[in-house]
Order: C-alpha cells, then structure tokens, then sequence
C-alpha cells in the first residue's frame, strides 16, 4: 500500500467514531496495515491515537469555551464536542483553532430547545479568545487627542480598536461569563437584546453590555468614521442626556479603555468631510 | 558510515547548556523575576498569533535568555502538499525573534487537508524515505536554515517498514543534512511498546548530527507506556542519558513537562540534574 493510501486508512481508523463502539473498523485497518502483538494488539495501538484525538480536542474546546461547557456540564458538553468534531474536523496547522465554528454549530443544534441562550455564550467565548491574541495596534489616547487644533476634531477619523469585538445578543450572556469568571453561581440569563464590547486594555481583556446609543455610535466607527460623525450618531440615538455631556462621557471611557486605535491623522483629514459642512 | 560524517547541520547550533519548556504557568515569574535558566524552547504555534500576550511575552522573554523554536504542526511526513502559508509564517517569527534553531518532528499530523494534531510514526519504506528527504530539503530552503527533527513516541508500527526507526531517522538526517533532535524518552517509550533495546538505538545515531536532547516523564499503562509528559523522568531514562551524554558528548538539553505542570523551582532543580548526569557521564 502507497504512502498516501495507508495515511488516509489510519486517518479514517483514528476519526470515525464508530471505530470505537465494536471496534470492526480498527480490527480492519489494523489487519491491513500494522504490527501488533499479544501484549498490544494493532486494534488497541490505533485505539491509544482515537483516544488521544478526542480527549485532545475536547480539552482544547473546554479552555476555548470556558463558560460554555460550565452551563452545559461535563457529560453534555463532551457530547455535543463529540458531535461537532464529527461535524467539523480540524483542518488548520494550529488546534487553537479547532473550535472556530462551535459557537455556529450550536446555533442550529437542538440544544438550543434547553439552553436557548448557549450559542451566544459560545460567541462570546470565543470572542473573548479572539480578542486576547488580536493584531496590536497603537491606541488613541486622550494626550494624542488633546493635541489637536479644535478645528481637527470634527474631521478626526475613529477607528475601533482591530482588538475589540461588538456582539449583537438576544439574551444576556454576559451576565453569565462573568458569573463563571468570579467562580461566583450562573443562573439562566434574562433574554434582553444587548450589544457586547469585547475589548483588549494593554494584554488583559474585558467585556460589558453597551448602552443603546454607545453602541450606533461604536458601530459606525467600527468601519472608521469622522469624529463629527459619530457625534451626530450619538446625538440622534441619545435620550435623556446633554448630547455634548454624553459624547464627553463616551469619548473619555473609550479613550480609557483603550477602545479605538490611533489613525493616519493627515491622510484622515484630506480624505474626510464633516457632513454638516457640505 | 555516518560516524565519520561531517554535518553542516549541526555546525552552526550553539550549545546553549540545560532548558527547560516555557509554559504558560511560569509565564509571569519568569518575566518578573527571571530566574537563572540557560535557555527556553517555546512550542512555535502558540506565538504564531496575529498580537497580544503571547508575543509580548515572547518580547521579553527573549530578551534575557536564548530561546528555540519547537513546532508541533510541520507534518514533514504527510502526503498532503507542503503547507507553505504555515511556514512563511514561522519564518516570519523567526526572523523577529531570532531564535537558536528551529525544530519539529518526523511524523505526519494529518492527510487530506485535515488533522489530527498528534504526531504520528511513518511507515519506514524506502517510498517514505525519499518523500520526507525532499521535503525537508524544501522546509530547509523556505526557511533559510538547517532544521531539527526529533524522534516521535509510538504506539503502533506498519506493517509495510522495510527499515528500523533508528536507520530511517539516521538517513534522512544524513541525505537531507538537517540535524536531529534526540527524545530520550521517546526513544525509551517506544522502546517498550515495540520491544526493541533503546541502547540499540542510541548507538545507532550518528555522532554529528545530534544538536538537541529532550527529556521528559511518561506513565505506565500496564501494557504500554504513554508519552504525557506529566512525571518525573524515571530512572530508567537518566540512564539511558547519560549513555546519549557519552556518545554524543555536551549536547544542548531539554526537559519536557507539559501537564500537572510543576513549580518553575523544581522545572530547575531537574535542568541542574541533567547538568549534574550530564558532568558525571562525561567524566
């Protein structure tokens, strides 16, 4: 048997789950293509490998997906990454990112009928890991920004941090993460559509629930936009609150934070324009 | 034959003295207090990352000690096409961190664009052999530097091989002049679960080509022993060590230790004791 055929055979040994339920697919591939003996026959030399691919990627989902598989529990969750293995077997030189459509694979899994909220809670897992090995990228701050003429500001184009993520959720999910995070008990979350800021300060990350208007405002500078612009957004979307207060409150926390990214601030200004000036 | 070989592959590596494996749980006491270690070998795919911590620990990290790239994910031995997207990426963070050499191992992870993320053994045929020679010629060029190939643990062998590991693993280093990174355990892990004398083994290496040692724990499953990496080395090991320490002389040492992750102390006291083999073996 070629090379390639004899890797494809112990490949399909060592994937197929079935392998390991009356072990007719291990004797086969065994027979057909290794040593054994009567201390170790081959069927049980390829099972080590079965179990060692599962066991290995499950570890890797439950680090991935921390507070995923603790509402789901052990025995849940092992399934369920059992099934999606099956479903999306890795394919990247890298097993960190074995776990890269779990949170979709969810979505459509009948889970869902119990723990409606799951999938989201993967998302956000998953973001948080996204997040914590994002490109860098200097972050504007408020002495940067200080040293702009006034005249600058309105056509200074923002720009969200590359490491930062905003999430659209129908239930609170983060209420959830943090409990598991504080070692302190989950309950179910309320459902309550929410956006999510996942975002990266120096090397740590950090996550909270958006106010509505915080939220358009970060959405259009997620795609860069002019400093007068996200004004107006904020201004159109904010209720209850000086405009100008809430784009001083705003702006001081994101700068804070170190939620947007420093920008080519010449190049920006030839190429924007302030929709009030036109 | 290849006790007189001169290798070019192994000319250029430093002997960097007695390492240990940087792994995340001493990430924060190595960068603030740094405590004396020759040098580090990071596992190259957890700095393959677009930012963040890692890097910047392997920022400062760097800084003070030596470090090796150990990569899990090269598949040298696969049949799929060489994945040279991966490797532009390692050579890319090789070129920032300029590490003291780079090495995998000799296995295949995967076929058919998937994988296994585990390192398994070849079937040593002469088909196998002039596969993983011209690939790594071609890893070597990519990469602009001899590379290190280790010996894999196993726990199956093909029925097919035409050849012993130890003559595979010795030829390939030789007609691909790449160096060899020697398991010591591996070689004393598959050595009872194939019924082979690792002396035989050791002895059948040649002298020149052999830049790096690795030293590790495994557990005993009755019927075979697993490669864990999550024990203390046994005895059994050392000894089979200190015979890889006179045959090959000084060579750079690692230990491996990758769960139930020790204390950074102990992870030292045990790169002293292969320091201390090491001294007595050479006499």
């Amino acid at each position: 048997m070629r090379l390639k055929q004899l890797q494809r055979l112990i490949y399909a040994g060592i994937t197929t789950p079935d392998g390991s339920v009356d072990g007719r697919l291990y004797r086969s591939v065994a027979e057909r293509a290794l040593r054994g003996d009567v201390g170790l026959p081959a069927a049980r030399r390829l099972q080590i490998y079965t179990e060692a691919y599962f066991l290995r990627l499950l570890s890797c989902l439950r680090e991935d997906f921390p507070a995923t598989s603790t509402v789901l529990g052990d025995a849940r969750f092992e399934a369920l990454a059992r099934s999606y293995i099956a479903h999306h077997p890795p394919t990247e030189p890298s097993i960190d990112h074995a776990g890269r459509h779990f949170p979709t694979f969810l979505r459509d899994h009948s889970i869902l009928l119990d723990f409606p909220f799951v999938a989201e809670l993967a998302r956000l897992d998953q973001a948080i890991t996204e997040v914590f090995i994002a490109p860098d990228s200097p972050v504007l701050d408020a002495d940067e920004m200080r040293k702009l003429a006034p005249e600058a500001w309105p056509t200074l184009v923002l720009r969200t941090h590359p490491a930062s993520r905003m999430l659209e959720c129908e239930w609170r999910v983060g209420d959830v993460r943090r409990a598991i995070d504080n070692a302190t008990p989950w309950r179910n979350p309320h459902r309550e559509r929410t956006v999510l800021l996942v975002w990266r300060n120096q090397m740590d990350v950090y996550f909270r629930e958006l106010e509505p208007a915080e939220s358009a405002a970060l959405r259009v500078a997620s795609e860069g936009a002019a400093f007068c612009v996200i004004c107006e957004t904020l201004a159109r979307a904010h209720f209850g609150e000086d405009p100008a207060e809430a784009i001083n409150r705003l702006l001081g926390r994101w700068l804070a934070d170190g939620v947007l990214a420093v920008c080519d601030l010449r190049a920006q200004r030839a190429a924007t324009r302030c929709p009030q000036r036109r | 034959m290849f006790e007189k070989a001169v290798s070019l592959a192994c000319a250029h590596l430093p002997a960097l003295g007695f390492g240990v494996g940087l792994r995340r749980p001493h990430y924060s006491q190595v960068l603030e207090q740094h405590p004396p270690m020759d040098w580090f070998e990071v596992i190259s795919e957890n700095f393959m990352v677009p930012g963040g911590q890692p890097l910047k620990v392997l920022e400062g990290i760097r800084e003070r000690y030596p470090v090796v790239f150990h990569g899990v994910s090269l598949s040298i031995g696969s049949t799929d096409p060489i994945r040279r997207g991966y490797l532009k990426s390692l050579a890319s963070l090789a070129r920032r961190f300029e590490p003291a050499w780079i090495s995998d191992h000799l296995c295949w992870t995967g076929v058919g664009g998937r994988s296994l993320h585990d390192l398994l053994p070849l079937p040593y045929t002469d088909e196998t052999l002039r596969h993983v020679v011209q690939r790594v010629r071609i890893v070597q060029e990519i990469l602009g530097q001899p590379i290190l190939l280790e010996n894999v643990s196993s726990y199956f062998e093909f029925a097919n091989a035409t050849m012993s590991e130890w003559n595979f693993l010795a030829t390939v280093a030789e007609e691909a002049d790449c160096a060899i990174l020697l398991d010591i355990n591996n070689i004393f892990v598959s050595a009872f679960n194939h019924r082979f004398d690792p002396r035989v083994y050791i002895d059948a290496i040649p002298i020149g080509r052999v830049g790096q040692f690795h030293l590790a724990g495994h557990s005993d499953h009755g019927g075979y022993l697993l490669d864990t990496h999550d024990h203390p080395i046994r005895e059994e090991v050392w000894r089979l060590y200190e015979q890889a320490v006179r045959r090959f002389g000084p060579v750079s040492t690692l230990i491996e230790w990758d769960d139930n992750i020790p204390e950074f102390s102990r992870l030292a006291a045990v790169a002293d004791e292969a320091r201390q083999r090491a001294r007595t073996a050479l006499g």
